[in-house]
């Protein structure tokens, strides 16, 4: 239907063909919630918070199936500990894990309409004209309306009545009867496109490309993602914008550090000291963010009449993070950060323009991409001896960043070779780094409780229960470390076999007549 | 989904304004709501303006053999939904009486429901009959309107005895008084003191309330502010408290 006019001539006419009763004005508003990587869309999952005269209500919907839950509050759920105990949380609390719903779109529908009657006077049907205006929440554009449509909607047990409803609006009146505005149509209309935000960087390079395109390429998308999360870091939504954002400035010191000949020698240096430095000034929140996220299963590791002494360090650690937040945003402020992102994107921009400044960047990326990758896999095998079991963890630290370096050269250029080739080598090095990670987190866990310990006791915060469960904690995190240390050297081994190095060889660095 | 039934042994102590009235504003809360019109009469059909079935279904619906949700209308207000009254539920007890456990009929009907419906009021006929311990084997609660005065609280004892030789074990009987008149001083007397395990809310005695069969509709639809309609709000608030501390004693 065109027009609003339409509707209530259409109204009007059902009202003399009916017996029926005008029906008020009724608002509904919609908030449609996603975390910023649209966990839930990307899933087929679509949350919305309904408000109905002061009542909310969760609907999910998913499958074709409408989960409804009833909320005590109109007030929007932040976390998945936020939301009502019951199907809709157990459904979405693993899909939004530590991410915060936001709103992504606001939906209001105003409804006139009419109630069909029977001779008794009940309603058999109902007959409603909406009209649907949208808009992002927060975002000073204003919103957008939809097409009004003309709903006729049945009443349980008299589905009978819409039929004769329904064929007078489409025989006598030409009209075609229509459903609510969908999310997708709502948020095309405000302009956001769903989905658009990915925590997992997607480059899709080349073949054709040389290897100076290819780096300015993948250091723009990685600037992009930084830029994205930027907003969320300053505004401490949830802890994955700092950690998506460190994520982009750490790839892109790599990127600086593997591929960055590239680049002149100056540009190089002076950028990769700078992606340190804001690597630094980042580092402390997020450290702290990680215990946090840990003491849940730190709690649960203690006897259940020990879980509450535990709570001095949980103060600590909030005490220790909002200093360091405030460090962090001032960071964020700084001259000196903002004259790092303007210059790295208007180096990025000329050396785009310009023609190739070495040799290197010159090169084919495909080639280009293989050397770097192959040289990266033998640097790895060359840290083998590292899985002996007596080796000191700082042996083992190195091991793990050559892996990381590995991980991020196949991540960068994945798309340029074929998924079934590239895709089981990435699974068999992910493997590995879990269990170097996990032994890392271990060591550092262990070295940060100790150190916290201390501090806490400095600072009056430490009780003599909550020192005495750091030390149970220690034992067992000792423990811990010992068993991935022993799984290490089979994981290793099932990485560096016979069949990965015959697969990493033929596909970065196969005999000179084939290349 | 919480069975409540409005139930006592005596008829005409506001059985059914407490269904209707209880069960809209419970939808008016969002909880998806059934009101079950087991009275042959029909009375809560009738204010919901839904037409009563005179023949036909109702054994094969007791016997299981049918789909509840065949027979359920939607009403004129948003999350609630009617079992409408059969004339045949006056055979009830005969039906009932041909069944092998009789007493959880009503439960097995019910538990079909479970996932559509988060409350749902029985309006009950009044007696101690085979019907009346199907219902207590099927509801959470009895709700039980009582008229305070000396006779009905004897016949509210009488109930109380019968349920503890009878009754299901788990089965919470929370009585209120009804139709309070305060003009008479026995009934003011008697309703000041309640008993113990009385509800703390009371329904006055309001033509209001009576009007309700006249406009067809329950009572806070068309007078959402006036005292019948908030001391029904009061009710389903202490009734729904109740049921809440309840649920936390369990699970403690």
């Amino acid at each position: 239907m065109s027009s609003e006019e339409d509707g209530k001539r259409a109204l009007a006419a059902i009202a003399s063909a009916f017996p029926s009763r005008r029906e008020r004005l009724h608002r509904t508003r919609r908030i449609y919630l996603d975390t910023f990587d649209w966990r839930l869309y990307r899933r087929d999952l679509r949350l919305w918070l309904v408000s109905d005269n002061g009542n909310g209500m969760l609907c999910l919907e998913c499958d074709e199936e409408i989960i409804k839950e009833r909320l005590p509050r109109a007030r929007i759920p932040e976390f998945a500990r936020d939301l009502p105990d019951g199907p809709v949380r157990e459904r979405l609390a693993s899909v939004i894990d530590v991410r915060r719903l936001l709103p992504r779109a606001e939906i209001e529908d105003a409804a006139t309409g009419l109630r069909i009657l029977d001779d008794e006077q009940k309603t058999v049907a109902r007959v409603q004209l909406v009209n649907t205006s949208a808009s992002i929440p927060d975002a000073e554009k204003s919103s957008g309306f939809l097409d009004p449509t003309l709903e006729v909607i049945p009443v349980r047990g008299y589905e009978t009545a819409i039929q004769g409803v329904r064929h007078y609006l489409e025989g006598d009146l030409g009209l075609a009867p229509a459903s609510r505005a969908t999310a997708r149509a709502a948020l095309e209309l405000v302009g956001q496109e769903a989905g658009m935000y990915s925590s997992k960087v997607e480059l899709p390079l080349n073949p054709a490309m040389t290897a100076g395109e290819a780096t300015i390429f993948i250091c723009s998308t990685l600037v992009d993602a930084m830029e994205a999360n930027e907003d969320g870091v300053r505004r401490d939504l949830d802890p994955e914008f700092l950690h998506d954002f460190r994520v982009a400035g750490r790839r892109t010191r790599s990127a600086l550090a593997l591929m960055g000949k590239v680049f002149d020698r100056e540009a190089r240096k002076h950028f990769r000291r700078e992606f340190k430095w804001l690597g630094s000034v980042t580092g402390p929140v997020r450290d702290l963010d990680v215990h946090l996220m840990q003491m849940d299963a730190l709690r649960a590791s203690l006897h259940e009449e020990a879980r509450n002494d535990l709570e001095p360090l949980d103060r600590y650690l909030r005490r220790h993070r909002s200093t360091e937040r405030r460090r962090l945003t001032a960071a964020l402020r700084s001259k000196r950060y903002r004259t790092l992102v303007r210059e790295w994107r208007e180096f990025l921009h000329r050396s785009r323009s310009e023609a190739p400044t070495s040799a290197t960047a010159a090169q084919p990326i495909t080639e280009f991409a293989s050397k770097r990758i192959w040289r990266a896999f033998r640097r790895v095998e060359k840290r083998a001896p590292a899985t002996a079991s007596d080796t000191p963890p700082e042996s083992l630290h190195e091991l793990r960043i050559e892996c990381k370096k590995l991980r991020y050269l196949l991540e960068f250029f994945y798309s340029l070779y074929d998924d079934g080739d590239i895709g089981p080598l990435v699974k068999a090095l992910k493997r590995l780094q879990d269990n170097l990670g996990d032994f890392n987190d271990r060591v550092v866990q262990a070295k940060a409780l100790s150190r916290m310990a201390i501090e806490m006791e400095q600072e009056g915060l430490a009780t003599v229960e909550c020192l005495l469960a750091i030390g149970r904690l220690l034992e067992k995190q000792d423990r811990a470390q010992r068993n991935e240390r022993r799984r290490f050297a089979k994981c290793f081994a099932a990485f560096d076999d016979a069949g990965n190095r015959q697969r990493f060889a033929r596909l970065f660095h196969p005999p000179a007549g084939e290349r | 989904m919480k069975v409540y039934a409005c139930y006592n042994i005596k008829g005409g102590v506001g059985k059914t304004t407490t269904a209707v009235n209880l069960a809209y504003l419970s939808a008016s809360h969002r909880l998806r709501t059934l009101v079950w019109d087991l009275d042959p009469q029909g009375a809560a059909t009738y204010i919901f303006r839904v037409k009563p079935k005179m023949s036909g279904g109702v054994k094969r619906l007791i016997r299981g053999k049918r789909d509840p949700d065949a027979l359920i209308r939607g009403t004129d207000f948003e999350d609630l939904d009617l079992l409408r009254a059969h004339f045949d539920y006056r055979h009830l007890d005969v039906m009932l009486s041909e069944m092998k456990h009789p007493d959880d009929r009503l439960a097995r009907i019910l538990s079909e429901l479970s996932t559509s419906y988060d409350r749902v009021f029985l309006d009950c006929p009044p007696g101690i009959t085979l019907g009346s311990e199907s219902v207590f084997g099927a509801a959470d609660a009895l709700l039980v309107p009582t008229i305070p005065t000396i006779l009905s609280l004897r016949t509210f004892a009488q109930l109380l005895d019968h349920l503890k030789e009878h009754g299901p074990g788990g089965l919470r009987v929370l009585p209120f008084f009804s139709m309070v008149d305060r003009r008479k001083s026995l009934q003011r007397t008697i309703s000041d003191r309640p008993p113990n395990g009385f509800l703390a809310t009371r329904i006055p005695y309001l033509s209001a309330i009576e009007q309700m069969s006249e406009r067809r509709a329950p009572l806070p639809s068309y007078d959402p502010h006036g005292p019948a309609s908030r001391a029904f709000e009061e009710l389903r608030e202490e009734i729904e408290l109740r049921n809440a501390a309840q649920r936390e004693k369990n699970r403690g």
